[in-house]
């Protein structure tokens, strides 16, 4: 059982901003390792991109335990969505052995808020709007 | 909120499709692998025999159609008992051809005493030579796609739906992969790299080498084009026989020139055997250090050109090879357009990329570039296409109607390239700004001249432009869409005398996406020029900058953002 939260439930970040929450777990073994994620990746049209902006290991992990975490929210990408591409950031809580997760999509962009992009009419344009799910 | 991604390999159709296509790979590099095993066991077991004295009764050359075997007869003694063996060689081996039986001939000459290799137990199991343990190594062909099926079909079954799976997970260096992609490569590059070597680089050496060697009457005692019949087509060779003497010793040559192989081409050949008949006496070129190893002609064949074609092979293992440890990585790049440093764990920093102050930008697609391109491209299309239209003479009016439609297709892409080659007598924009990057919200002075006669221009429009670009595969091809958000027109003039030169400023919106700059998915910030020229290619030109995220804007020397 995972259970994996921000502090005061909030999921919309400024650049800069702490992202902190706490993670609480509960195996029937010590997991080989814990960690929490910052994550960034793409959804849309094009194929997957993405990477880890950060990362936070627990040390020695028990089979059950409560332990906080803090991340600063990077300048960048922003959360975006558009017409073909959407950038979408988590933080993610993932043990090992077994891929154990758990995750919270969250937002960072200034004033906290996803920037949707405008559409252009075109008469070739592709696509469609992208929606979050 | 939790984040649901769509898997596009979840199906059991599509899974069934997969594993069948890797199938294919494992099977016949099984295949392959099942006689390569056999044939390395046979090599191995013949190291193990015993190394016995033994007596060349008879040996000789002997012609078996259009190949050439070496007969041999050997008697050895094992507890007490005499044996008589005639295998000449167990395992691995190169191939026998005239001068390989020659020399086997004047190594193993009847009469003399020699070494054979024995099974001790079954002594009536032995051999003059062993084969090479190094064309064990050919064994890694056929495992590379033995790998390549079986790992596919694990892959394709154990990959768990992208939505049971961490997406950080996804984006985790994968240094197996690497391993793997390099170990590809290397197998692209040593069988490209030797087969390079062996059809083009070596005859050429060798008709250097040959150049100095000493030219010896012969006799030509047969010669023919040979056939092959193959599943599709057939291939030809210069099949020719002759003798010469050296030293007061008659040789047996079989070589035309230093080209090997075989090839559909048979017109060459014909003339070649045509100007060699049996019974003719002419003149070969023997190696003086050895012999046995001699041609009627020191020049290449038309088919030599050909042997470059393994080179794509290399070029191809080459990136594979170096490219590998960016293919480990599943599509981390850069989010935005700059210099990335990391200062932990792949946290990006943005680093200002060079000095501040003016920038000349750099066109998107330099110019002549897409006139090369059409060029060649149009060049080898028509090349092939007329090679062909060449080759149906005499044939009906349906396949002349099937090939005009690539005939057309060729035309168009000549226009094309036509039409781009005048493109490069127009006059060139050239594009300064105040900074080498911009943050959302902040401004660019942008100053734009021509080189060539701006006169020619009727209209002129400098535009800020922004557009998302997504790239995906769809089987085997990949494409990318493109989709504008922002297009914004900086000035729209017919006005002659503006049109040489000037400047405009560039207002960045503040509520946009910053230039995003990763594997498969790009926001691209550009300044496009656009003159129309009557009756002429219109001047187009793209001219990418960068564009920051809003907390950038303390890196530079200007104005903060409006907030």
């Amino acid at each position: 059982m995972i259970r994996l939260g921000l502090r005061e439930d909030k999921t919309a970040f400024r650049p800069g901003e702490p992202i902190a929450g706490a993670v609480l777990w509960e195996f029937e073994k010590a997991p080989a390792s814990a960690e929490v994620r910052l994550v960034w990746f793409t959804r849309g049209k094009g194929t997957e991109d993405g990477g880890i902006a950060a990362t936070v290991t627990l040390d020695a992990p028990p089979a059950a335990d409560t332990r906080k975490f803090s991340f600063d929210a990077p300048n960048g990408p922003y959360s975006f969505s558009g017409t073909l591409i959407a950038v979408l950031w988590s933080v993610e809580f993932v043990a090992e052995p077994g891929s154990e997760f758990e995750r919270i999509e969250i937002i960072i962009a200034p004033d906290a808020r996803e920037i949707v992009l405008p559409r252009i009419e075109q008469p070739k344009a592709a696509g469609m709007r992208l929606q979050r799910s | 909120m939790k984040a649901s991604i769509s898997s596009s390999s979840s199906s059991v159709a599509s899974k069934g499709c997969a594993s069948a296509f890797f199938s294919i790979f494992a099977i016949a590099g099984l295949v392959f692998l099942g006689f390569i095993v056999k044939a390395g066991w046979d090599t191995v077991r013949a190291y193990t025999w015993t190394k016995t004295d033994c007596m060349i009764e008879a040996s000789s050359v002997r012609e078996k159609g259009d190949s050439v075997e070496f007969d041999v007869r050997y008697t050895y003694r094992i507890g007490g008992r005499n044996y008589t063996g005639t295998r000449y060689s167990a395992g691995m081996s190169p191939s026998m051809n005239a001068a390989s039986a020659q020399r086997a001939v004047q190594r193993y000459a009847a009469g003399k005493p020699a070494y054979c290799y024995v099974n001790e137990s079954a002594p009536a199991e032995s051999t003059l030579e062993r084969g090479t343990p190094l064309m064990l190594l050919f064994g890694l062909i056929p495992l590379v796609f033995v790998a390549v099926g079986v790992g596919g079909i694990i892959g394709v079954w154990r990959t768990k739906p992208a939505s049971a799976t961490p997406v950080s997970e996804r984006f985790r260096e994968g240094k197996g992969t690497m391993i793997g992609m390099r170990l590809f490569g290397f197998v692209f590059i040593a069988l490209g790299g030797g087969l390079l070597y062996a059809i083009f680089f070596r005859p050429m050496l060798k008709e250097f080498a040959a150049a100095k060697w000493p030219v010896v009457p012969c006799e030509i005692t047969s010669s023919k084009v040979g056939w092959h019949s193959g599943s599709k087509s057939s291939t030809y060779s210069v099949d020719v026989r002759y003798r010469y003497v050296i030293g007061g010793k008659e040789f047996i040559g079989t070589a035309y020139n230093f080209d090997t192989g075989t090839s559909s081409s048979r017109g060459w050949r014909e003339t070649a055997v045509a100007s060699l008949p049996a019974g003719m006496r002419t003149v070969c070129h023997v190696n003086p250090e050895d012999p046995l190893d001699a041609v009627l002609s020191v020049k290449g064949s038309p088919d030599r050109w050909f042997g470059l074609i393994p080179g794509l092979f290399l070029i191809v293992g080459l990136i594979i090879f170096f490219k590998a440890p960016s293919m480990g990585r599943t599509g981390s790049a850069s989010p935005v357009g700059l210099t990335i440093t990391s200062s932990h764990a792949g946290l990006p920093t943005l680093v200002h990329p060079g000095t501040t102050g003016e920038v000349e930008l750099k066109q998107a697609t330099p110019p002549g570039c897409a006139f090369a391109a059409l060029t060649v491209f149009a060049l080898i299309w028509n090349g092939f296409v007329w090679f062909m239209v060449a080759k149906m003479k005499g044939e009906g009016w349906g396949p002349h109607l099937f090939i005009g439609i690539f005939v057309l297709a060729g035309l168009a892409m000549a226009g094309a390239a036509f039409y781009q080659f005048l493109a490069l007598f127009n006059p060139r924009p050239i594009l300064t700004v105040s900074a080498p990057a911009v943050p959302l919200g902040g401004s660019l002075d942008v100053r734009w001249r021509f080189t060539g006669n701006a006169r020619r221009l009727a209209r002129l429009t400098v535009s800020l432009m922004a557009r998302e670009e997504a790239t995906y595969r769809r089987g085997t091809t990949t494409s990318t869409d493109k989709s504008v958000f922002l297009n914004t027109v900086l000035i729209d003039t017919a006005d002659h005398a503006q049109m040489p030169g000037g400047s405009v400023k560039a207002a960045i919106p503040r509520d946009l996406i910053h230039t995003f700059t990763a594997k498969n998915n790009k926001v691209i910030w550009m300044l496009r020029v656009h003159g129309d020229i009557p009756k002429w290619p219109d001047v187009d030109a793209e001219f990418p900058i960068t564009v920051l995220p809003r907390e950038a804007a303390t890196l530079f020397h200007e104005q903060p953002p409006d907030t």
